[in-house]
């Protein structure tokens, strides 16, 4: 069996390249939890912030089938252009009149009757009165 | 622009939030205002089981505009309502009752048939009863089109009630409902298979049951259907023996009725095999008490009965007695089949009725009852004062025709000619054509005898120009005759007709003809303006 002179050439070369990987680990080191703090912390606050957007768009959207007392309070207020004082105003009046749901007070035209309102609301009885008339 | 509160409404009916009907809950419970009114549209328009309960709950509370509204909306409910009829609380199912009634809402017919099949719940006696009712208002429907439709074909309702109540008739031997029968009775029709297995098979469940509502009920639809059956080709014998047993006046009213109807030979022979009626032997049941018109379909179909000739009679007699006009007249004319003494007397009574058409029934009668005495009788009523009554005793007395009278002329004597000349005068209207034709027939011995007639009757100046045609006739024994008979009428005309005449080629018509002049010199000539007065 004959070497060809080229593959001779390549061993006798061979001694060069033997240490060069001498300095480097075969295996690598072992992974730290701590090493994902920071990507568990960027994925939670993603998914907080998409959460907080859907549940922002979810609460404003009324074409949503649900069952959610607050939020159709908000929708015939919103049919209604009130403003939030006036919308503070009428879940107060919900509460005191001991209204089943604040919405009611839409459909619950004694509770705007100036004439019965209790102490707490009888320096808001204007307020009360012009509500009465936007709504009834 | 919406008003507030319209638009609070609005965004309630259309909120996907079921919060809403809560809400409208809250505003259902207002005694009564234009909340509570909105509250209510709203949550008809809502699809809302227990909401639409809550109104279903309060329907009895509701005024009438109100429960038209719930009525506008009833294809909403139809679920809450399926669930009133099957629910415990007896208000809630009387209410949910009206409404299927006034709504007549036949998609819930199915339910009412099984609540009314469970014997043991309180409610089936009320179920029963409004499947009775939606039934009876079906058949409305079916045969009243000037009624507004329903928003459906009645028929296919018709066809679905029909099958409900046909498997509820299976279950008959256990749940023992009479009003589904009438109900199937209401809808089913006189073809109906069922209907027709069940009345021929005694031992069916539901024979008794049948026979019994098509024996009492008063139902329009069960007397039609009793009479539609009687009137089949295939009447089983228990409709016969319910139509002869049955006495009350709505179905005997629309029994002689159906006697107007196109006539079938089914009808016929069913009638014929009527062998009695019970309403004959009811005192308050005469057929005097019926209507007029009832009174005359009565006698007709009676005629047409297999009842005996004494019960006939009997009722022939009460109405010839105390019926009205029209019913004594056909009462009369129903006597025509009965003969013997007192039916004769009773045509001889009618023949003095205070109503010209019963006379005139009676004085029809009189000739072929050969009573003793009548043609004196029958002599008078042609002078009646009613038109009816004269042409019915000319009819009566047919015979004394022109046409028998010329045929029999020459084997009578004088005196029976006069007195049958006189009377044919009377009974034929068309004497005077006739003898016209007489006077131009081709046989000479039939002019002769015409001309002969004409003096006996003394009609001639009613035929003078048929005289004075004759006195050119080919044969000298006629213009004779003629110019003989010409001096009974002495006017111009005939003077210069008989002026001529006396210048015949015969001696014979010469010799007449100048006799009959000799008798007008005698007699003051009355002017033609006379003949016209005359006739």
């Amino acid at each position: 069996m004959t070497i060809k002179l080229p593959v001779v050439c390549l061993l006798a070369q061979f001694s060069k390249w033997e240490r060069l990987g001498d300095n480097f680990r075969r295996t690598r080191p072992p992974i730290e939890l701590t090493d994902f703090v920071p990507y568990i912390f960027g994925v939670l606050l993603l998914g907080g912030i998409v959460a907080a957007i859907i549940a922002y768009r979810r609460r404003n959207d009324l074409s949503r089938p649900c069952s959610d007392s607050q939020k159709l309070f908000r929708e015939l207020c919103l049919a209604h252009n009130l403003d939030r004082a006036s919308q503070k105003l009428l879940s107060r009046l919900a509460e005191a009149y001991r209204l089943g749901q604040p919405a009611e007070v839409f459909v619950t035209p004694r509770v705007f009757a100036t004439d019965q309102l209790s102490k707490q609301f009888q320096g808001e009885a204007t307020q009360i009165s012009e509500l009465g008339r936007r709504l009834f | 622009m919406n008003t507030p509160i319209a638009l609070t409404f609005e965004v309630l009916a259309k909120s996907r939030n079921d919060s809403a009907n809560d809400v409208l809950l809250a505003a259902f419970t207002h005694e009564s205002g234009q909340v509570f009114v909105e509250s209510l549209k709203t949550i008809l328009s809502r699809r809302n089981k227990e909401a639409h309960r809550a109104v279903l709950e309060r329907w009895h509370e509701l005024d009438e505009s109100e429960k038209e509204i719930l009525l506008q909306s009833r294809g909403h409910i139809a679920a809450a309502l399926r669930d009133a009829v099957l629910a415990e609380d007896t208000q809630l199912f009387t209410n949910a009752c009206q409404i299927i009634e006034r709504a007549e809402e036949y998609d819930l017919v199915p339910n009412l048939v099984t609540l009314a099949e469970h014997t043991t719940s309180p409610h089936a006696n009320h179920a029963s009863t409004v499947v009775l009712t939606l039934a009876g208002r079906l058949n409305n429907l079916l045969y009243n089109p000037a009624r507004p439709n329903v928003g459906s074909d009645p028929q296919v309702f018709r066809k679905n009630f029909l099958d409900i109540l046909n498997r509820s008739l299976d279950r008959f031997r256990y749940h023992k409902r009479i009003e589904l029968l009438e109900a199937f009775c209401l809808l089913c029709g006189a073809t109906d298979d069922l209907l027709l297995t069940i009345l021929d098979d005694p031992h069916h469940p539901c024979f008794k049951g049948i026979s019994q509502v098509l024996a009492t009920n008063t139902h329009s639809a069960i007397v039609h259907l009793l009479v539609d059956l009687f009137r089949s080709e295939k009447a089983p014998a228990t409709v016969l023996s319910i139509v002869s047993h049955r006495s009350d006046r709505k179905f005997l009213c629309r029994f002689f009725a159906s006697y107007d109807q196109k006539k079938s030979a089914s009808f016929s022979r069913n009638l014929s095999r009527i062998r009695t009626f019970s309403w004959l032997n009811v005192p308050t049941y005469h057929l005097s008490s019926f209507d007029e018109e009832d009174q005359v379909r009565a006698v007709k179909l009676l005629s047409a009965t297999g009842i005996s000739p004494n019960h006939k009679l009997d009722a022939l007699e009460e109405l010839l007695l105390k019926g009205e006009p029209a019913g004594r007249a056909a009462a009369c004319d129903a006597l025509a089949e009965f003969s013997g003494d007192h039916t004769n007397h009773m045509i001889l009574q009618a023949v003095y009725d205070t109503a010209p058409q019963v006379q005139a029934a009676a004085t029809r009668q009189l000739r072929n009852r050969h009573i003793p005495g009548t043609m004196p009788l029958l002599s008078d009523l042609l002078d009646s004062p009613h038109e009816e009554v004269r042409t019915a005793a000319r009819e009566a007395l047919s015979e004394f025709s022109f046409e028998n009278f010329v045929r029999d002329y020459d084997g009578l004597s004088d005196e029976v000619r006069q007195t049958t000349g006189s009377l044919v005068q009377r009974v034929d209207e068309e004497y005077l054509p006739r003898l016209k034709t007489e006077l131009s027939a081709q046989g000479v011995k039939r002019r002769l005898r015409a001309i002969e007639i004409a003096k006996l009757l003394e009609v001639v100046p009613y035929v003078v120009d048929d005289l004075i045609t004759l006195l050119g006739d080919n044969d000298h024994v006629v213009r004779a005759t003629a110019a003989e008979a010409l001096q009974y009428w002495p006017v111009p005309e005939v003077q210069a007709a008989l002026e001529v005449a006396a210048h015949d080629r015969s001696g014979t018509v010469q010799n007449a003809a100048r006799s009959s002049l000799a008798v007008f010199t005698n007699l003051q000539q009355p002017t033609s303006s006379g003949l016209s007065e005359v006739l």
